[in-house]
């Protein structure tokens, strides 16, 4: 059993814990609940003949990654940056936010997340991705479910073939 | 609450609403002084086994040495712990290293009242910084 920590981190009201709670309890809630700290809980994914443990950290929102305590990122294999497709304020800091992170960890696997992708239509994100200064690595809808246990599937597959 | 009391509850490691735990090196549980939750029905399997939160960090608190500093986790919510409602601070230190042994001292502080408070200003903050984060890209 292959057992990695994986960090969920952001600005705040980006979807994370929705994100945590579609991938962990298959669940999802049009309420936001803001996240003081961090919660912590794991799922198995399974890749061939291998069970890939995913140690999910859900934490703070905070609009700038300096703000996040550098403990929070001990030991972390991997980091999705989440942020929100509507709302500019969350991808304003992406290009800073990924160095602060790669300067921290600098073997973790680091994957950027447009979420609330249900939010916009197929025009709207073509001009959005124009936009953006970095292109983002995926595109979820927590609250549809759509890409959410393929981005961990996906990530779970990478652990497994670092092993070989 | 005074200021001394609100020091003496976040800093003094003998207020009651701390809780010390030695761990081995496979996690299990040496001591512990059970102000907070009992350790007795979990002295049978190590702390990785029902700590999510302490499994993740595990092999990094592994790596400390008896001269590194503590490692603070601020505002933990193990929310899939029954035995732990709540939202506490955790630290952890390299307590001792006998020959090829190491022990990590687990620190526990229940801070769910203050957090509580806290989470509602913030709830109170961020909703309101949303709405007009989308107000004003309407508006445009």
């Amino acid at each position: 059993m292959i057992s990695k920590k994986v960090i969920l981190t952001g600005s705040f009201g980006v979807g994370k814990t929705s994100l945590f709670n579609q991938f962990i309890y298959e669940t999802f809630s049009d309420k936001y609940l803001t996240t003081i700290g961090v919660k912590v809980n794991k799922k198995s994914v399974t890749v061939g003949t291998e069970e890939v443990s995913i140690l999910l950290w859900d934490i703070a929102g905070e609009v700038s990654q300096d703000k996040v305590p550098n403990s929070y990122l001990l030991g972390a294999a991997a980091v999705f940056y989440v942020f929100d497709l509507n709302r500019p304020t969350t991808y304003k800091n992406l290009e800073t936010d990924l160095v602060h992170l790669r300067n921290l960890l600098p073997h973790a696997t680091i994957r950027v997340v447009g979420n609330k992708k249900d939010l916009l239509t197929d025009e709207q994100l073509q001009a959005l991705g124009s936009e953006m200064p970095i292109s983002w690595d995926v595109l979820t809808s927590a609250k549809t479910g759509e890409n959410v246990e393929s981005l961990f599937t996906q990530l779970a597959q990478e652990f497994v073939a670092e092993l070989k | 609450m005074s200021f001394l009391q609100r020091y003496q509850r976040h800093f003094l490691s003998d207020a009651d609403n701390c809780q010390h735990i030695v761990m081995d090196e496979q996690g299990r549980i040496e001591e512990s002084d059970d102000k907070l939750f009992s350790t007795q029905s979990l002295l049978h399997a190590p702390v990785t086994a029902w700590n999510h939160f302490v499994e993740s960090i595990f092999p990094s608190l592994l790596q400390l040495a008896p001269e590194s500093p503590e490692v603070h986790f601020y505002k933990v919510e193990p929310d899939h712990l029954a035995l732990m409602p709540g939202y506490y601070d955790f630290s952890f230190r390299c307590l001792h290293q006998e020959g090829a042994k190491k022990y990590i001292l687990w620190k526990i502080l229940d801070l769910t009242s203050d957090y509580v408070s806290l989470k509602h200003n913030q709830q109170n903050s961020h909703d309101t910084e949303i709405s007009r984060q989308l107000k004003e890209l309407t508006q445009r």
